[in-house]
C-alpha cells in the first residue's frame, strides 16, 4: 500500500503518542480535528471509543494508544483525531499531538527495531527526519515510526474465548 | 441546410453508432428506440429519410414501414431498413411493406453513405 | 473517434449482459416447459441484438457464433423446427458458449473451444429436430452472401477477418482481374426503371447521380417512353439512361447502386467491346432536359467533421425509466422512455436527500409547533419525503436479476449430485440498490451450492428420515428497516455440529477444549481456512469457501447469519443494508444518551405505577399490563449504561413494542424525546454490525443517536449477555 511518487519519496504526517512519534502516509489522510467527544457505542473492545460525525458520515473514533495496547492517552488541548482513509474504511484515530508533515524518501526507510508494541506488525519501518525550522515537534533528529495503517483496522475477530 | 434521418433500433449501442457515423457524414440525426416511438417521432422530426430495423419489441420494422407509408404524406419519404437479416423473403416482405431499400449489417460507412445518397435527394 | 467507439461499445456489452439475462430466463422458462411464442420470440431478439452489435464493433467470434444459434433461434420461432427438451437442452449449452463469447470479447476471459456446440446447433438444424447421439462433423453450408462466419467453422485456425468494412466483393475483383486480358476498357450501363421505381420513395435520378460520383457520365438518354403532357402521371418512370462509367471502377460498385432498385427495371452492366472511342452523343440525347440542380454533396466528400461526444463517458450507467409522455395526438401510445445516468451523479443525488431530511429535523429542532405551522414546514418535509422516496427508486432496482440464475443452477446441481432439489422464491420485487445485486451474485451461488451440497441430504436418507424424497431451497428477499435480509433456507439435515467442531480443531482454529455455543460452532463455517481446498465448480468458478462469501457480504456492510436445527434444515442470511433509508422513530434517553427507537414496532407507551412491574425467579422483570404480564428489558442494563444510577420504575417509562422473535415486551428508558423521521446512516460502513444496533443517525445538531433493533433487543437475556457485538 506505500505509494511513493517516482522520485522514490512521499509526505508523511508525523504526530506524537506517549513517548514515541509515529508517522502515517499522507496519502491516508482525510483531515485532522479536534478532540471532540464521541458518542459511545455498547459491546465493542475499550480502545473503540465511539463513533463522531464526520460531515455526515457516522466514523468510528479509535484510542490509538489502547490500539498498540498501552494505557489510554490523555485528552487535553493539543489532541487530535486522525481521519484516515483505511481500504475504503474511514476511522479517526486519537493522538497525543500532531507534529509535522515531512517529505522523506523511500531509501531512507530502515526495518523497525523492538519497540514495545503490542502487536509489532502494525510498525512498517523507521525514519529519520530533521525537523523543520518552527516545526512542532522536538528540535533535532528524531526517529519516526511508521504505522502500517492498515494493519491497525479494526476489523471483528471472532471472540471464541467464553 | 443539411438533412435530417430519423433513425430506429432497440438497441441503444447501435442508435448511437449509427448517429456518430452519420453526423460524421453531416447528417442530423433523430432516433427512436422502437416502431411506436419511431411513429410518434416521424411526425415530429419530419424527416427526410427514415432508416429503421426490422427486430423490435411490439413494433417491428415491417409494421413500422406499414403505417408510415399508410400516411399520405409520407408517401414519398424514403425509407431504409437496417438490419442483420439478409432473406430474400425478408427483403421481399420489406419491399412490399414499403421500404425503398435494405442495407445489411455491419454496416460499412461509406457503403451506408453512398446507399443513403442513392434515396435522398 | 475511438474514445467515443469504446464508450459506444461500453454501452454495447452492457445490453449484452442485459440480453444475456433475458436469453437466460427465457430458456430456464423453457426447459421448465413454457414454450409460448412470446418465451422463444424474446430469446431470439436477445440473441439476434448481441449478434448485431457484435458485428458492428467486430468481434468476429462471437459474431459467427450468435448467428449460429440465432439460426436455430430462427427455425424455432417460425415453428419450423419444435423446442423438444432436446433442442432445449442444446440451447441452453448454447447459451453458455454465448456467454463465453461476449466475456471474451470483453476481454475477461479466453475465447472459447466452440466447435463442437457450432455442429451441435448445425446438425438439429440439417435434420430439422433434436440431435442425433453423435453430433454429425457437418460441412457448414456456403453463404452465398459471403458472411464470414462460415470461414471460422472451416478453418478455425486462420486469422478472423474483423467485421463488416471488408467488401463483400472480392472474389468480383479476382474475376475481373482474371477477365481483363489487354488495356481495360470502360463499362457502359444501360438503365431503365420500371414504372414503380418512383414508389415509396425510390427516385432512380439519384442512382444516376451516384453513377457520376463514381466517374460516370451520361452518354444517351432514352425518351421513348415519354408520353404526351397530358398523359404524364408524375409518379411513373418514363426515361431510360446509358451511362459510361470509367474502367478502373469496381463492377461491384456500379451494381451496388442498383441495390434498391424496383424489380422489373432493367439494368445492363458490361465492358465495352469496340474500341474506346467517344460515344457518338444521340441527337436526341440533347434535347432531354438535363438532370435537376444536384443539391449541394453531402460532406461525405470532405474530411468528417469532428463528432462531439455523445455521452458522458461513465463506465457504469444505469437505466432508469421516466414516466411516459404524452404522444403527438391521434397516434399510438407513447413508449415508456428510458434514460441512462450515472450511477455517481445519482450517490450525489442520494447524499443530497439526506442531508435535506437533516436539515429538516435541525428546523423541527428549533422552531415552536407554532412556527412551524406558520412556515408550513409539514408540507416541506412531505415533499422532502417524496424526494428522497423517488431517489431512492431510481437506484434500486428488484433483487428479482440476482435470482434468476438460481434455478438453472439448480437443475445443474440436481444432475450432478443426483440429489432432487425443488426451489420456492418469494420477495423477488424486493427492491435492493444496483450495487448489492451486482455483488450478492457469487455469495448466492455458493450458498445454494452448500445447501444442496451439505444442506439436502440423499434421497435415500430422506425417505428414511421420513422426508419427502425431494429436498426444498426457499430463496427469499425482505425489507426491514434499514437492512435487506436474503435467505437461504434447506430442509435438510442441519449442520452437522459435531463434526464441524472436530474439523475446526483439526485445523487449529479453535482449541481442543473450547466451550461453543451452537451458534459460534455454526459461525465456525465461515472461518478462513475452515473448507478445504473445495473443488472448483463450474457453478461458482472459483475455489471458495463460506469465508470468502461471508468477507464479500461484510464488504458490502453486511453480515452472515447461520440458524440451523439439526435433521430439519439450515438457513443462512445475509443481511444487507439499504445505502440510504428513512426511519420514523422515538427519540429515548438512556442515561442521558439518545437512542433512537423505530416507531414501526410501537404499541403504546406506559408510564408504571409502582409497583406494576414486578421482578420474576431469576433476573427477568414483568409488567402487568390489562391482566398480561409482558417481559421488561432494561436498556440501560443491555448497554451497560447508568449501572450506578438505577432509576425506579416509576420514574422510568416502559415502550411496548411488537417483535417478531419475542411477542409483545416492553422496553424501559429514562425519558422520551420526541418523534421525527431519520436518516439511517449505516454502522457497518466504516466499523462492523453491532447486535442490538440497526445503525446510527445524525441529530439535528449534529450528534449521534444509535438506532436499536428491536428483535435483537429483545431476545433471551441468556443471547445478550454473551457480549452485544455480534
Amino acid at each position: 500500500m506505500i505509494t511513493g511518487n517516482e522520485l522514490g519519496e512521499r509526505k508523511i504526517v508525523t504526530f506524537s503518542l506517549g513517548q514515541q512519534i509515529f508517522g502515517i502516509e499522507m496519502a491516508a489522510l482525510i483531515e485532522i480535528r479536534e478532540w471532540d467527544e464521541p458518542t459511545p457505542l455498547p459491546g465493542v473492545p475499550p480502545y473503540i471509543k465511539g463513533v463522531t460525525n464526520l460531515r455526515g458520515t457516522v466514523v468510528p473514533v479509535v484510542g490509538l494508544a489502547e490500539r498498540l495496547g498501552w494505557a489510554a492517552s490523555p485528552v487535553h488541548a493539543r489532541s487530535c483525531i486522525l481521519v484516515v482513509n483505511l481500504a475504503g474504511k474511514q476511522a479517526g484515530f486519537l493522538v497525543d499531538e500532531v507534529a509535522d508533515i515531512v517529505l522523506i524518501k523511500d531509501s531512507d526507510i530502515r526495518p523497525a527495531p523492538d519497540v514495545e508494541i503490542g502487536e509489532a506488525a502494525v510498525i512498517k519501518g523507521l525514519v529519520k527526519t530533521a525537523t523543520r525550522e518552527g516545526g512542532s515537534g522536538p528540535a533535532g533528529d528524531i526517529m519516526v515510526l511508521l504505522l502500517d495503517l492498515e494493519a491497525l483496522g479494526i476489523t471483528r475477530t471472532l471472540d471464541l474465548a467464553a | 441546410m443539411s438533412k435530417t434521418i430519423l433513425t430506429v433500433d432497440d438497441s441503444a449501442s447501435m442508435r448511437m453508432l449509427l448517429k456518430a457515423s452519420l453526423t460524421a457524414q453531416g447528417y442530423t440525426i433523430e432516433t427512436a428506440n422502437d416502431g411506436r416511438h419511431g411513429l410518434a417521432r416521424m411526425d415530429e422530426v419530419k424527416p427526410d429519410l427514415l432508416i429503421t430495423d426490422i427486430n423490435m419489441p411490439e413494433m417491428d420494422g415491417f409494421e413500422l414501414i406499414e403505417a408510415v407509408r399508410a400516411r399520405h404524406e409520407y408517401r414519398g419519404t424514403p425509407i431504409l431498413v437496417l438490419s442483420t437479416e439478409f432473406s430474400d423473403e425478408k427483403k421481399a416482405r420489406a419491399r412490399s411493406a414499403g421500404a425503398t431499400g435494405w442495407i445489411t449489417k455491419p454496416f460499412d460507412a461509406t457503403k451506408l453513405g453512398s446507399a443513403i445518397r442513392r434515396v435522398c435527394p | 473517434m475511438s474514445e467515443e467507439l469504446d464508450d459506444i461499445q461500453a454501452i454495447f456489452f452492457e445490453e449484452c449482459t442485459e440480453g444475456l439475462a433475458t436469453a437466460e430466463a427465457g430458456l430456464s422458462a423453457m426447459d421448465a416447459g413454457d414454450v409460448s411464442p412470446g418465451t422463444i420470440a424474446g430469446v431470439f431478439r436477445a440473441v439476434h441484438s448481441i449478434k448485431g452489435g457484435a458485428g458492428a464493433f467486430g468481434h468476429a467470434a462471437l459474431t459467427a457464433f450468435a448467428h449460429r444459434f440465432e439460426n436455430l433461434l430462427d427455425e424455432v420461432r417460425a415453428d419450423r423446427i419444435k423446442p423438444t427438451p432436446g433442442v432445449t437442452r442444446v440451447m441452453l449449452a448454447a447459451f453458455d458458449v454465448l456467454s463465453d463469447h461476449v466475456a471474451a470479447a470483453q476481454g475477461t476471459a479466453p475465447v472459447p473451444a466452440d466447435a463442437q456446440m457450432l455442429d451441435a446447433l448445425e446438425a438439429i438444424l440439417k435434420a430439422g429436430g433434436a440431435p442425433d447421439a453423435a453430433p454429425a462433423a457437418a460441412e457448414p453450408e456456403p453463404d452465398p452472401f459471403g458472411f464470414e462466419p462460415v470461414a471460422v467453422a472451416i478453418d478455425p485456425l486462420e486469422e478472423l477477418d474483423p467485421f463488416g468494412f471488408e467488401p463483400v466483393g472480392v472474389a468480383l475483383e479476382e474475376l475481373d482481374a482474371a477477365e481483363d486480358a489487354g488495356a481495360p476498357r470502360p463499362w457502359t450501363v444501360t438503365f431503365v426503371p420500371s414504372d414503380a421505381a418512383l414508389a415509396h420513395g425510390g427516385e432512380p435520378v439519384l442512382i444516376v447521380r451516384e453513377l457520376e460520383l463514381l466517374g460516370g457520365e451520361v452518354t444517351a438518354v432514352d425518351l421513348s417512353g415519354l408520353p404526351p403532357l397530358r398523359d404524364l402521371e408524375p409518379e411513373h418512370s418514363y426515361f431510360g439512361w446509358t451511362l459510361s462509367v470509367p474502367d478502373n471502377v469496381d463492377e461491384t460498385a456500379i451494381s451496388d447502386c442498383f441495390d434498391f432498385l424496383a424489380p422489373s427495371s432493367i439494368v445492363e452492366i458490361a465492358r465495352e467491346a469496340a474500341p474506346a472511342t467517344d460515344l457518338p452523343p444521340v441527337d436526341w440525347a440533347t434535347a432531354a432536359p438535363p438532370p435537376p440542380e444536384p443539391p449541394a454533396l453531402p460532406a461525405a466528400s470532405a474530411a468528417p467533421r469532428p463528432v462531439p461526444p455523445v455521452l458522458d463517458p461513465a463506465p457504469q450507467a444505469a437505466v432508469v425509466a421516466q414516466p411516459p409522455r404524452a404522444a403527438s395526438p391521434g397516434n399510438a401510445e407513447p413508449a415508456a422512455q428510458t434514460i441512462r445516468v450515472d450511477l455517481v451523479k445519482l450517490d450525489m443525488l442520494l447524499n443530497l436527500v439526506g442531508e435535506l431530511v437533516i436539515r429538516g429535523s435541525i428546523l423541527a429542532d428549533r422552531l415552536s409547533p407554532k412556527d412551524q405551522e406558520r412556515v408550513e414546514l409539514p408540507q416541506l418535509s412531505r415533499l422532502t419525503r417524496e424526494i428522497q422516496d423517488t431517489v431512492m427508486s431510481l437506484r434500486a432496482q428488484p433483487i428479482k436479476q440476482a435470482f434468476s440464475r438460481v434455478p438453472r443452477m439448480l437443475r445443474d446441481l440436481s444432475v450432478e449430485t443426483g440429489k432432487q432439489v425443488v426451489l420456492e422464491t418469494s420477495g423477488e420485487t424486493t427492491e435492493v440498490d444496483k450495487g448489492v445485486i451486482e455483488k450478492i451474485g457469487d455469495p448466492l451461488t455458493h450458498m445454494i451450492r452448500n445447501a444442496v451440497d451439505h444442506g439436502i441430504e440423499s434421497v435415500e436418507r430422506r425417505l428414511a428420515a421420513g422426508k419427502p424424497a425431494e429436498g426444498t431451497i426457499r430463496l427469499s428477499a425482505e425489507q426491514k428497516g434499514a437492512r435487506i435480509f436474503v435467505r437461504v433456507a434447506d430442509d435438510g439435515g442441519g449442520i452437522d455440529r459435531a463434526r464441524v467442531r472436530g474439523k475446526a480443531v483439526e485445523k487449529g482454529i479453535i482449541p481442543a477444549d473450547a466451550v461453543l455455543t451452537d451458534e459460534e460452532i455454526d459461525q465456525l463455517i465461515c472461518a478462513p481456512g475452515f473448507s478445504t481446498a473445495e473443488t472448483i465448480s463450474n457453478i461458482s468458478g472459483r475455489g471458495v469457501g463460506m469465508d470468502v462469501v461471508r468477507s464479500n457480504v461484510e464488504a458490502l456492510g453486511g453480515r452472515v447469519e447461520i440458524s440451523s436445527v439439526p435433521g430439519r434444515g439450515t438457513t443462512f442470511t445475509m443481511v444487507l443494508p439499504l445505502t440510504l433509508a428513512i426511519l420514523e422513530g422515538m427519540i429515548v434517553r438512556l442515561s442521558g444518551q439518545r437512542f433512537v427507537l423505530p416507531l414501526a414496532n410501537v404499541i403504546e407507551t406506559v408510564q408504571p405505577e409502582p409497583g406494576q412491574v414486578k421482578p420474576t425467579t431469576t433476573t427477568g422483570e414483568v409488567i402487568e399490563l390489562r391482566g398480561n404480564y409482558l417481559p421488561v428489558r432494561r436498556l440501560n442494563d443491555t448497554f451497560g449504561l447508568g449501572a450506578n444510577d438505577r432509576q425506579r420504575p416509576e420514574d422510568s417509562l416502559v415502550i411496548i413494542v411488537e417483535s417478531e422473535g419475542a411477542g409483545l415486551v416492553g422496553l424501559m428508558v429514562d425519558t422520551i424525546d420526541d418523534r421525527r423521521e431519520v436518516v439511517i446512516k449505516s454502522l457497518d460502513q466504516n466499523l462492523y454490525p453491532i447486535r442490538g444496533l440497526g445503525g446510527a443517525t445524525i441529530l439535528g445538531d449534529g450528534s449521534i443517536a444509535l438506532i436499536l433493533d428491536i428483535e435483537a433487543l429483545v431476545a433471551p437475556a441468556s443471547r445478550i449477555q454473551k457480549g452485544l457485538a455480534a
